[in-house]
């Protein structure tokens, strides 16, 4: 038997040493070079990427804050809820959803064949089934954790007085955000900052106890409390709404303020939209959603001669007694202008021209005051600028004076009765708000407080500027007591007490000049007329049955008068109300 | 005679032979007692983590609460509550009491019934009753 030796061994090419050799180092350099690119040159990403699946963050919602009435009750509160959403990639089989349908329909108060529907839709994303689930449910569905379903919880607004105020507090979004109204004027008030937690997590994406945690609370947003009353507010809408229905108006606008702050109690618009089911796709967006207290600007008409008469009283051109001729109409500069019944009642006092409310009389006062005269008393009452209340959309109003082109003088004439001149419902309160309370001009507001983590930010009264003196309001309170309880305007008495006001009839412009169809019918008013509580303004667009502010107005002044006063706890002025105590009436 | 220093037999090996179960024993003692902390402070972490979320959980019920109150105290519901249940209408005719002013008597006896006791001194407060007939 033949025997190798070690000479007889069969000898490697060396080349394959050197091939294997040359193999090894070239993948060591390789996998060098690979481990330079992911540690070194790439090391960024490759720590986000670790940290994203390291870590978490959880958001945690900041509740947005309430906003309340004058008297704390909750007008809109924030609360948690919960929206459910199916995944439609949802690999289980029919049994297995069926199955799930039916743990979650007692839940969601669905019938199971309705979730079946609902999951049968082809999409791709995630499949809403349920939005506003209250927070317990919520909760026990999260816990739960049933396949293909995933429940978020959000923010909701809740109004627990419904849709009281709606056009004033507006509404926000589904990103918590204030679209209109209050909600998006103090938005960066009440919106709160989320916070949120970040945590180390597993590989199932479960918190790991031992690893890091931090927790950044949210900061819950401040809480509003307005000036409005929500007693007074609910009346006025319910007088609004009914005014409209009676009279098929178009529209219309009430507030209430306190001439002496400021405050706005109440202020309504119509037409509204419904806040508790609001459908942004409905019929009134987006011109339904605006308030039209603070927004739209009209021709306030004759109870705009309050301001020619004041611009004359200050300027002692007049007093209550002077006296003028109403023997027809006037012609000025090519128009004939005419009393409101064409009647004509020859000598005539002022507080008689108020009374009768006398177109002829008010461009006789104009023409005492001249331009310059009456144009600076309607800029000192702040018919040229807004209120600065607050509100987003307020307009200025349309003042053109003798400095504007395309004034005529005609437009002084128009313009001492409310015709040729644009204001807003609440520049006008505002203005006989400063006749009230003895010539101050207050500047109107609806939020009283913020209250919020850095402490209670408390809003006062602002007066803007004197405009008439004592003497002068004094002399128009005499007059406006006799317009509202003598005048034309005798439907707006209220069983006693003593009111002051004036009516107003206005034309609607339209292109080449006016409608001789509708009319603007208002009352503007005061009580108790001794001193003054409440200022309201009642305005109704176009109503059908009858274009008269005394009419139509003055009846909604004396009801929402009568109320307040008797909700205010103000004594009647008349005796035969009041009885001694104990004694019985 | 030379006395030379003889050193102990078999010390170091006595000592070494005691210092590594002493060694053994601490570290086993420090292990336990680290693991017994590792797992006081997982049970810590997730009953922190529990109560973060009841805490949570209160708080969206308290907001909860808060709205259903508010709800409840709507006006429309207690009109309607009022009509139904108790039979209440809308006044129709108002009388206002006047409470007249109160007497000057009675506001001296509430002023004397709510009066400070005397705290001056008793010579004065003998003075003062001794001069009883200058009322």
């Amino acid at each position: 038997m033949a025997t190798l030796t070690q000479k007889d061994k069969p000898k490697l090419p060396f080349w394959r040493f050197h091939f294997v050799g040359l193999l090894l180092a070239g993948s060591a350099l390789a996998l060098v070079v690979r481990l330079a690119q992911i540690q070194v040159l790439e090391h960024e990403r490759y720590r986000e990427l670790a940290k994203a699946e390291h870590w978490s963050r959880q958001p945690i919602l900041s509740p947005r804050g309430t906003i309340s009435d004058r008297r704390g009750n909750a007008l809109a509160v924030a609360v948690t809820t919960y929206s459910v959403y199916l995944d439609s990639q949802f690999r289980g089989d029919q049994p297995k959803k069926r199955s799930i349908a039916q743990a979650l329909a007692p839940s969601l108060e669905m019938a199971p064949e309705e979730i079946m529907t609902t999951w049968s839709r082809q999409t791709a994303g995630p499949i809403l089934l349920k939005k506003g689930l209250p927070y317990q449910t919520g909760e026990r569905l999260a816990e739960a954790g049933y396949g293909g379903m995933q429940v978020i919880a959000e923010g909701q607004r809740l109004y627990p007085e419904g849709n009281l105020a709606a056009s004033l507090l507006g509404f926000i979004g589904k990103d918590q955000q204030g679209l209109t109204g209050i909600e998006l004027d103090f938005n960066q008030e009440m919106r709160g900052v989320p916070g949120e937690i970040i945590f180390e997590q597993d590989s199932l994406g479960q918190p790991i106890p031992t690893g890091f945690r931090e927790i950044k609370p949210p900061i819950a947003g401040g809480d509003l409390v307005l000036t409005i009353d929500r007693f007074i507010q609910r009346l006025v809408e319910r007088k609004l709404d009914e005014a409209v229905e009676k009279h098929q108006a178009s529209g219309g606008t009430i507030i209430v303020m306190d001439p002496n702050t400021g405050e706005i109690l109440a202020m309504a618009s119509r037409p509204s939209f419904d806040i508790t089911q609001l459908d942004l796709k409905g019929p009134p967006a987006p011109d339904g959603f605006r308030n039209r207290a603070v927004t739209d600007i009209y021709e306030p008409g004759s109870v705009f001669k309050v301001v020619t008469m004041a611009a004359a009283l200050e300027e002692k051109l007049i007093t209550p007694q002077t006296t003028f001729y109403d023997g027809g109409p006037v012609v000025r500069y090519g128009w004939t202008i005419d009393t409101w019944d064409g009647a004509h009642h020859g000598v005539q006092t002022m507080t008689e021209l108020l009374q009768k409310s006398n177109n002829v009389g008010a461009v006789w006062v104009s023409d005492l005051l001249g331009p310059e005269r009456l144009y600076n008393y309607v800029a000192r009452f702040g018919f040229d600028q807004p209120t600065n209340v607050g509100l987003s959309g307020e307009a200025s109003g349309q003042v053109r004076t003798q400095n504007d082109v395309g004034w005529s003088p005609i437009d002084l004439s128009t313009n001492s009765f409310g015709q040729g001149i644009g204001v807003t419902p609440l520049q006008m309160i505002t203005a006989f708000a400063a006749v009230a309370n003895g010539g101050n001009l207050m500047r109107p507001y609806v939020v009283k407080e913020i209250v919020s983590r850095e402490g209670r930010r408390v809003f006062e009264p602002v007066v803007v500027r004197r405009v008439i003196s004592e003497r002068a309001a004094q002399q128009l309170h005499q007059m406006m007591n006799a317009a509202a309880e003598k005048g034309e305007s005798k439907l707006a008495v209220v069983p006693g007490y003593h009111v002051a006001g004036k009516t107003g009839t206005a034309s609607i412009s339209q292109r080449g000049g006016y409608t001789t169809k509708n009319t603007i019918a208002s009352f503007i008013g005061f009580v108790p007329y001794e001193a003054p509580r409440f200022v309201i303004l009642v305005k109704l667009d176009e109503p059908k049955d009858s274009p008269w502010g005394s009419v139509v107005a003055s009846p909604i002044f004396s009801a929402i008068a009568r109320e307040l006063l008797i909700y205010g706890g103000v004594t009647p002025s008349e005796p035969a109300l009041v009885s001694p105590a104990g004694g019985r009436g | 005679m030379r006395i030379t220093k003889s050193k102990p037999q078999g010390n170091g090996a006595h000592s070494l032979a005691a210092l590594i179960p002493t060694t053994v024993a601490i570290v086993s003692l420090a292990s336990l007692i680290l693991l017994a902390q590792m797992g006081r402070l997982a049970t810590t972490s997730y009953e922190v983590q529990r109560l973060e979320q009841a805490k949570t959980s209160w708080e969206a019920r308290n907001r909860q609460l808060e709205a259903e109150i508010a709800a409840l105290r709507a006006l429309d519901r207690v009109e309607a509550l009022a009509k139904a249940r108790l039979g209440m209408t809308p006044a129709q005719k108002y009388l206002f009491v006047q409470l007249p002013p109160e007497e000057p008597e009675v506001a001296l006896e509430k002023g004397a019934s709510s009066s400070p006791p005397d705290s001056s001194p008793w010579w004065q407060q003998l003075l003062r009753s001794l001069a009883f007939w200058q009322r």
